[in-house]
């Protein structure tokens, strides 16, 4: 029996280290595509009834190149970073039915160069979170085909009137929340070559629907603009050197749409990207992973002028826990 | 053990890479000086988003002759300045995206300081208690207007108050120069030998493109409170707004006709003469005394920009209020503290405001 559940674990991990990458991503709440990376997160695979996932995250964002439409402005001056620390937990419920929660707090900073000065202002504090209910169609640890859906809200823990240190409110874009009760729809499809089982090409898309703030800057009301992401990747598991390793690549097509203030558009926010995804996975022990997940912009079109990502990167420990106690032992001891 | 050594170091230089650049603490101020005091509302200040010098104020930028200025229409609105015999203009191509000029015109320190938020032009005298110091822009906005720094003291100012709200020169009161908003067309008529910013700033922008979308043309649409609304007329109906001490009184450009129009008004007991043409697009005000009490009775002159009227005695006066020929040759009216805007920025400021026409 217990050959049996580390079979499980294991193949519950060479699959999870050769999916992450795909479940990761960024998820722009702002106008400069600054914001705290959160259904782009969200989403694990189907496991057994009564297993526990979980994963803690370090994202960071970096935006240092100021576009209008596809053309790069020459304009070294500013840089806004985004780190977020990202606990996701996901639990099966039964074979078919999971939920997967994530939580993050968030660190954002902006600064400005002028004449060898440099303004610097930041914020920091819990953001929101993402509740997601999932249907597991179909396990690829069994069938060797993935497909599941999942829908729930994001709930606006995140504050969203921090201010300087003068008192002055920050804007949206430097806020940990978004003050709004949006929905997340998440789809997901995964593929094991039957030729070279090693191999799992994935697919997956991600919709957001905003909510609205109705407390921006006490009287306003702010919007982010909707938004869908597409993810196309391709993992294969490697062993090299007594190790399993998990070379990827994916690539991520996002378009949001532009934000909205008291019904108007909002000029300057929304717009189109795609990043390439070359990650990596290292299972270092037997029910654990990490991750390193770097993410390269190679086109974006944005409305108007906007500050968009110039690198990002993540890296990250996933691990599980059985459902049984003795797997739970056996899980911690390792 | 070397698994744990690995991962340790990983995950210890991302993070150690990730705040390298990070301040220590939330805000940093904006070097407003030794008084941290405000007087205005600081709840009623916002930060505008591009954060300090994220908009970045040109200074004593490049001017090029009229006819090469290509990246200007014919329609499109520039504010013109004039002092001694150069006469300058300042397209809102350039003004939208850097918001601050300063310039320096037959040896006057000026800043063009201008709010694309609430569509006012201002000039600033840049020689503040015996020292000229430059303008940025702080990044907040009061009353969705412009907040200024001046980098000599650090002080914040607030654009359509004139006055100095926070900083070592709190309380201040900013002089202010005459300006006159118009088309390029009709700037180019009063001043055929203008000189134009030259769209070479040194910053990459697309000057041809307005950066608010549809913000001026939606009158429901405010980015940032303020602090009072108005509906007596459009949000975004542009006015020239004359603010004298104890009373503001707003002349809306459409009641300005197809023809150079005076109209001879007394505000709060202080006489002043507004002249405007609503097809050609400018509106100035000037104090109208004599110098005895009694107001000057201007008429109006049409067709000899940038002549724009003429007195009893025959001097003919300029859009800038000087007298440039006849008995009265060489006089200037003095400026009243005046600049077009839009109408709710008026309103918010000034609550007890006024409207030509309706009283």
């Amino acid at each position: 029996m217990l050959e049996y559940v580390n079979y499980i674990f294991k193949r519950i991990l060479i699959i999870a280290g050769m999916l992450l990458p795909g479940y990761l991503s960024v998820f722009s709440q702002t106008c400069c595509s600054g914001g705290v990376p959160l259904s782009g997160n969200i989403g694990f695979e189907g496991a057994d009834r009564g297993t526990f996932q979980m994963e803690l995250s370090y994202d960071l964002n970096y935006l240092a190149t100021l576009k209008n439409g596809t053309e790069i402005y020459t304009d070294e001056s500013r840089r806004r970073t985004t780190h977020s620390l990202l606990l996701k937990g996901g639990y099966s419920v039964n074979r078919w039915l999971a939920v997967d929660a994530l939580f993050s707090y968030v660190f954002q900073g902006r600064s400005i160069t002028y004449q060898e000065e440099t303004n610097r202002v930041s914020t920091q504090g819990l953001g929101d979170a993402v509740v997601m209910a999932k249907f597991v169609l179909s396990r690829i640890s069994t069938s060797g085909t993935e497909v599941q859906i999942g829908v729930g809200p994001k709930i606006p823990l995140g504050r969203t009137d921090l201010s300087d240190d003068r008192g002055i409110t920050l804007n949206a874009d430097l806020q940990p929340g978004s003050g709004s009760w949006d929905a997340v729809m998440w789809g997901y499809y995964a593929r094991q070559l039957k030729k070279r089982p090693t191999t799992v090409l994935s697919a997956r898309v991600v919709g957001r629907f905003n909510g609205i703030n109705n407390e921006y800057l006490g009287t306003q009301s702010y919007q982010f603009g909707h938004s869908v992401q597409l993810y196309l990747g391709m993992g294969e598991q490697l062993a090299l050197a007594n190790e399993i390793i998990t070379p990827s690549l994916s690539f991520r097509y996002r378009y949001a749409a532009a934000d909205e203030v008291n019904g108007q558009l909002l000029s300057n926010t929304g717009g189109q990207w795609i990043n390439v995804i070359p990650a990596i996975s290292w299972h270092f022990r037997q029910n654990s992973i990490l991750h390193v997940i770097p993410e390269i912009p190679v086109y974006s079109n944005v409305e108007g002028i906007q500050l968009t990502p110039t690198f990002r990167i993540q890296i990250g420990i996933y691990h599980t826990f059985g459902g049984k106690e003795e797997n739970r032992l056996k899980t911690y001891e390792l | 053990m070397k698994k744990k050594l690995v991962i340790g170091i990983l995950c210890s230089s991302m993070l150690l890479w990730g705040c390298e650049d990070e301040p220590s603490s939330i805000g940093n101020g904006s070097g407003s000086g030794n008084n941290s005091s405000w007087s205005i509302p600081i709840d009623e200040v916002f930060d505008g988003g591009p954060g300090k010098d994220g908009i970045p104020a040109l200074a004593e930028p490049g001017f090029i002759a009229a006819g090469e200025a290509d990246y200007v229409g014919e329609n499109d609105l520039v504010i013109g300045y004039v002092a001694g015999n150069e006469a300058r203009a300042y397209p809102h191509h350039i003004l939208d995206w850097h918001e601050i000029i300063n310039d320096k015109v037959s040896g006057v320190n000026i800043a063009i300081t201008y709010c694309p938020l609430t569509g006012t032009g201002i000039g600033w005298n840049r020689e503040i208690n015996g020292k000229v110091t430059t303008f940025g822009v702080s990044g907040l906005l009061y009353n969705s207007n412009l907040i200024p720094y001046d980098r000599e003291s650090g002080s914040n100012w607030s654009q359509i108050r004139l006055d100095c709200v926070n900083g070592n020169l709190i309380g201040t009161e900013i002089e202010t120069f005459p300006l006159v908003e118009t088309t390029w067309k009709t700037w180019k008529q009063m001043y055929p030998n203008t000189k134009v910013v030259s769209s070479n700033t040194g910053h990459n922008r697309s000057y041809g493109r307005y950066p608010y979308g549809g913000y001026r043309t939606t009158n429901d649409f405010l980015i940032f409170p303020v602090a009072n609304e108005d509906d007596r007329l459009p949000n975004k109906d542009r006015v020239h707004g004359v603010v004298l001490s104890g009373g503001t009184r707003v002349y809306p450009l459409t009641r300005f006709g197809e023809e150079v129009t005076v109209i001879n008004d007394n505000l709060k007991g202080r006489n002043i003469v507004v002249v405007g043409h609503g097809t050609d697009n400018f509106v100035v005000s000037f104090l109208n005394d004599a110098g005895d009490g009694t107001p000057i009775s201007f008429t109006p002159v049409q067709d000899k920009y940038p002549i724009v009227m003429s007195d009893d005695a025959g001097t003919m006066w300029d859009v800038f209020g000087k007298a440039v020929s006849g008995p009265g040759e060489g006089a200037r009216l003095t400026h009243a503290r005046s600049f077009m805007g839009y109408w709710f920025s008026f309103a918010a400021f000034y609550p007890e405001v006024t409207i030509y026409g309706d009283i």
